[in-house]
């Protein structure tokens, strides 16, 4: 292996291009599971009406183009909110958001999906931070995905 | 790898097909399933794309498309359809209630338990065989194994063969993972299961001593009524065992060593009052017993069952209601009783020097 080139895991080229499709299917169509707007970290509110006792989703940016399926398999019946917690600034306001989901809108469970590159574990802390910081306690697992969008481990973090 | 070539394949559309069932029939190949309340095809190799289906279904969800699939194998159909010919055969016993099968075949008895599992000595017995075999989520290998024995034991003579797993939505992993409100009953069941290692001992000092100590029996009776039954079961009888119905043979067992229990310490606590060193033994050896096996189970087989059961909001609000529960005690009340079997150990402990 070429270590030379290769760098950080979460920015390191690859190539699918080769992968078999036959998982794939053309026909049909199936329609969008988000039920809000907005979606960004910095940008939700944690009052809004469709976080009030909701399972929460908090996804990592990458990862609703990596799952093929993430409107069925992981969107469906959640709230979401997004981020990166590789490149966005002021994180420290994406754990209180957490503390506040989990305190005001009293959200039911929370669910950290990743990427499987270390710096997206990130996401995870984040969300320990916050839910550390909250006086109720809830559970909140962690999904982990391969970059090609395979389940890699399902976890309840707390 | 095998070859993917573009050809003629039925179609099914999830949103239309309302799991009627009338297309499985008229499939010759039996590629046609009913999975989950819907329709859907086994594998491409059995589907000739012929559309024998279509013309049954009411809801005009099958459709013939053209997409690269498989090809159709007619070898792997006859082998297809003459297994799943003897599947039907044990499906009756699967939906048969165990103790009937082991009356009719006590083998069946005996393999159960090799593989560790113990309905010839379970008090009811009217779990269905089908049912346990879901609840005790055996290792693929060990279920094709199990499956093998038990159908050569109620077929003797037929040829038998072993055959692969119904697909599982969770594959057995080496060490069990419990979602946080299950963890939480797991935990408890640490400090119970303590207390329980006292008792040994609890009887060996009641023996040695002239008069017996009434007050250190009736603390371990304390933590018995207190934590074990009246902070961990009621979490159990007032929210788990609601939401997984109590009228399954399992709860039921489980309901039915919760009764058990409280009648021997009913009996240990007469025996205190009374001085009466064998009734106080018998009954707290009694509990020991049934607790030790009680815990076991709800350990091994009952709560992975009910969490695998368990969607990611249902886990939420589980663990919600069992705080709601705890709260109604006082704030103290788990770290009394964690003192309290601290206390217990270090008069025992003292005892045998």
């Amino acid at each position: 292996m070429d270590h030379g080139h290769s760098g950080c895991p979460g920015s390191r080229m690859e190539d699918f291009r080769g992968k078999d499709e036959a998982g794939s299917d053309d026909a049909g169509k199936r329609a969008s599971q988000l039920k809000q707007w907005p979606i960004q970290l910095h940008l939700i509110s944690p009052m809004a009406p469709y976080y009030q006792k909701a399972d929460v989703l908090l996804s990592a940016d990458c990862v609703a183009y990596t799952a093929g399926d993430f409107h069925k398999d992981y969107l469906k019946g959640k709230s979401i909110a997004i981020g990166c917690p590789k490149l966005d600034e002021g994180q420290e306001v994406y754990s209180e958001k957490v503390t506040s989901l989990i305190d005001d809108a009293k959200i039911n469970t929370l669910t950290v999906m990743t990427m499987q590159v270390p710096c997206c574990a990130g996401l995870v802390a984040i969300a320990q931070e916050g839910a550390s910081k909250a006086k109720r306690k809830i559970p909140i697992k962690s999904i982990v995905l391969s970059l090609q969008g395979e389940v890699l481990s399902e976890d309840w973090v707390s | 790898m095998p070859v993917s070539t573009k050809r003629k394949i039925v179609q099914i559309d999830e949103e239309k097909c309302n799991g009627c069932g009338l297309c499985i029939p008229n499939c010759a190949e039996g590629a046609l399933k009913i999975i989950d309340g819907k329709a859907r095809l086994v594998s491409d190799i059995y589907c000739d794309g012929l559309g024998a289906c279509l013309g049954h279904c009411p809801m005009d969800a099958i459709t013939i498309i053209e997409r690269a699939a498989e090809e159709f194998d007619e070898e792997e159909v006859k082998k297809y359809l003459s297994q799943e010919a003897g599947e039907d055969t044990m499906e009756e016993y699967l939906n048969k209630n165990i103790k009937d099968i082991i009356n009719q075949f006590p083998e069946v008895g005996k393999i159960l338990d090799k593989y560790g599992i113990g309905c010839t000595a379970c008090s009811l017995g009217s779990c269905l065989f089908k049912d346990i075999i879901e609840i005790h989520n055996l290792a693929p290998d060990a279920e094709v194994e199990l499956m093998y024995e038990i159908e050569k034991a109620i077929f003797p003579g037929k040829p038998v063969k072993k055959r692969a797993p119904k697909e599982k939505s969770v594959k057995p992993q080496g060490e069990i993972k419990y979602s946080p409100p299950i963890k939480k009953l797991v935990d408890e069941h640490v400090l119970i299961k303590r207390l329980i290692a006292l008792i040994d001992p609890l009887c060996e000092f009641i023996n040695k001593s002239k008069e017996v100590d009434s007050k250190l029996v009736l603390d371990c009776v304390d933590f018995i009524r207190s934590y074990a039954d009246k902070y961990h079961h009621m979490k159990e009888e007032d929210v788990l065992f609601k939401k997984t119905g109590e009228g399954l043979d399992i709860i039921k067992v489980m309901l039915e060593d919760h009764v058990t229990g409280r009648n021997h310490i009913k009996q240990v606590v007469e025996g205190a009052e009374k001085k009466n060193k064998q009734q106080i033994i018998e009954h707290i050896q009694g509990y020991k017993e049934l607790l030790t096996q009680h815990i076991k189970k709800e350990d091994e087989i009952l709560y992975p069952w009910i969490d695998r059961g368990l969607s990611t909001a249902d886990v939420g609000r589980l663990y919600e209601e069992f705080n709601q529960k705890d709260a109604t005690l006082p704030g103290d009340f788990e770290k009394k009783y964690e003192d309290l079997v601290a206390k217990v150990e270090g008069i025992l402990k003292k005892g045998r020097e």
